[in-house]
């Protein structure tokens, strides 16, 4: 087999120890460990166990090498990271891009540990990808790379060890080819060995909606917790796609008048609340499953800059990253509810802060996807599938207790909810390593 | 040469609504309208179909693997176009607009839509003209190609400059961006020394 596995080591990294000497400042990893170490610094982490949450568990390169349609061989430089299974098997997503490295997928990983510990679902962080341009293959070309990709992180993969699933540029598809390889070997039949797979392969009822699930419940938990009755709040929904277009619909079903939703032809708002069926009835006829045309009564059109700033109590961004930023963080007076990831520049999530506006992050608000893909593993273990009504009442548990941990962890540590849900992600973390003895 | 189109008649220069446009970028109509063919093509040798028809056929269809070809293949030949006919272009990248990546997975895209960013040198109106006479003529003839009476806009181009990519600002986040990596279709080659 063409692989490499990097092991890491106790003692100073190649990447460069304190002052990463070997890679310029700045990376993504870098970033990802300036955060660790903030929130290591808040927690009085013991020095031992950041040293260990500071280096990926394990890296895996490999080099796959592909017959094209045209009889080439060609070799693509596929990764898989585990940053750390101390509460669990690695859990995340396999990518498919040119830019892949090996920088980003680190980073990714660790992201993944987080998010899974502030939820409290059993699993660690893992993330993959493979360097290559999809558009540029064929599907049998696709196929045949994902194949042998699968049977060359074989050793590390498993329902037990690591559980891949989508993510950029790959999809259920994808990810029924690999369960159908890794079927193919000997004792390695368990289709839970990925997740996000088609229906009709074991795959979850109600994963395309978990997202925006998710966001809908971390609203309520917010608006419950504030006193606020749903039915007098007003929501406004920055990006109106799978995310977005969910949480509308539930929002709008727990009570919530929505004033104000937006995609990238422009942004729609109405002061006594838009019409959520008959948008999305609109949205679903549109030649390009957008809002432009859409009309009712009393209808206003904005910009999306100005549904940031309009007049609404929550602000839901479900759209593209960095979209609140130091130059529009002061005109935002609504509680934001980050279904995007990484909707809040730093510079902002600092003005908001000073101002005294709520942030539900992230790494939080938008778990009820990753929270799904570890119902999809269960029912997968047990050979017994829920019906849809039975995985929202799951996700819903999850994502409540989630969100109440978060809420009095921060309010303990009078921190931010950022903040905070890193500190309880981190700790959680930290806790499993030392409860399996892996410092003293 | 435009097999796509065999009945295109000449322009008739007495309907020509705004001379002014029509001087300043004298390609950019035809332009669009061979991005088009091209990217039919690249998507018909990609799904090993007889014809640019049978892509069409399933582009009617709401073939996603089909739309995602054609898609592709359409940022490519407008990447190059843009770079061609505006020398301030530096590269051309193709996003796709959601929120979570993983969330992008489950709803395979079934409607023709490209979205662009361009990496201006600066921003000019001339650059702004360009792209929506490209969005302009390629949302006229994929109408007509699918026999769709319903408006169609399926271009968006986006520029940003050196200042906003390393500020990250606006769509100049996406360019190093972790979570919406958009994909590189045309770079202008640098000059050799």
């Amino acid at each position: 087999m063409l692989s490499v596995e990097r092991m890491t080591t106790a003692g100073p990294s190649p990447r460069g120890g304190p002052a990463g000497r070997l890679m310029p400042p700045q990376t993504l990893w870098d970033n990802v460990l300036a955060t660790l170490d903030d929130v290591a610094r808040r927690l009085q982490l013991d020095p031992d166990v950041l040293a260990v949450l500071r280096e990926p568990e394990r890296e895996l390169v490999v080099n796959i090498p592909v017959t094209m349609s045209d009889g080439r061989v060609e070799v693509f430089r596929g990764f898989r990271v585990q940053h750390s299974s101390a509460r669990g098997p690695c859990k995340g997503g396999i990518r498919y891009h040119p830019d892949v490295d090996l920088d980003e997928v680190r980073a990714l990983a660790a992201l993944m540990t987080w998010k899974c510990a502030v939820v409290g679902i059993p699993y660690g962080g893992a993330k993959g990808g493979v360097s290559c341009d999809p558009a540029h293959l064929t599907e049998h070309e696709i196929r045949s790379l994902t194949r042998r990709f699968v049977g060359m992180i074989m050793p590390v993969i498993g329902p037990n060890r690591d559980i891949p699933a989508p993510d950029v540029n790959t999809n259920p598809q994808v990810m029924a080819w690999m369960a159908d390889e890794a079927a193919a070997m000997p004792g390695r039949s368990s289709i839970g060995i990925v997740t996000g797979k088609p229906v009709s392969l074991g795959g979850s009822l109600g994963r395309r909606e978990a997202t925006g699930l998710g966001v809908a419940i971390a609203t309520r938990e917010l608006l419950h917790r504030r006193g606020q009755p749903l039915e007098d709040t007003t929501v406004a929904i920055q990006g109106y796609g799978n995310v977005g277009m969910a949480a509308a619909t539930f929002l709008h079903q727990m009570g919530c008048p929505i004033v104000a939703v937006s995609d990238i032809s422009g942004a729609l708002y109405a002061a006594g609340g838009l019409d959520i069926p008959t948008i999305n009835r609109h949205v679903q006829a549109h030649p390009r499953f957008l809002l432009e045309g859409y009309d009712q009564p009393g209808l206003e059109r904005l910009s999306n800059d100005d549904l940031l700033t309009c007049q609404t109590d929550v602000l839901i961004p479900a759209a593209l990253e960095r979209q609140i930023r130091a130059d529009n963080a002061l005109a935002i007076r609504a509680r934001v509810v980050e279904a995007a990831n990484g909707p809040t520049t730093p510079e902002a999530d600092a003005i908001l802060n000073e101002r005294g506006v709520v942030v539900v992050p992230d790494i939080l608000a938008n778990a009820g996807g990753v929270v799904v893909s570890y119902f999809e593993w269960v029912q997968n273990l047990h050979g017994l599938f829920w019906n849809e009504a039975e995985v929202n009442r799951n996700l819903e548990h999850i994502m409540t207790s989630g969100f109440d941990r978060v809420w009095r962890f921060s309010g303990e540590n009078a921190v931010t909810l950022r903040t905070g849900a890193n500190m309880l992600a981190v700790k959680r973390v930290a806790d499993a390593v030392r409860d399996r003895g892996m410092v003293r | 040469m435009n097999t796509l189109n065999p009945t295109r008649k000449p322009v008739d220069i007495a309907t020509l609504q705004s001379p002014a446009v029509s001087f300043a970028l004298p390609d950019a109509a035809s332009a669009g309208e061979d991005a088009l063919e091209k990217a039919l093509i690249f998507a018909t040798a990609k799904l090993s179909l007889p014809s640019t028809q049978s892509v069409v056929d399933r582009l009617r269809l709401g073939d996603s693997i089909a739309v995602q070809y054609v898609s592709y293949g359409l940022a490519i030949q407008i990447g190059q176009t843009l770079g061609t006919l505006d020398e301030t272009v530096q590269t051309v990248y193709l996003f796709e607009d959601f929120a979570t990546p993983e969330d992008l997975a489950f709803v395979q895209p079934t409607r023709l839509t490209v979205n662009l960013i361009a990496h201006v040198e600066r921003k000019t109106k001339a650059f702004e003209s360009l792209a929506q006479a490209l969005a302009r003529s390629l949302a006229v003839r994929y109408g007509e190609l699918i026999a769709s009476d319903n408006p169609i806009h399926l271009l968006s181009i986006h520029a940003v400059d050196s200042v906003e990519i390393s500020k990250r600002s606006g769509y100049g986040a996406l360019v190093t961006s972790l979570h919406h990596q958009p994909m590189k279709v045309w770079q202008r080659q640098p000059l050799s020394a």
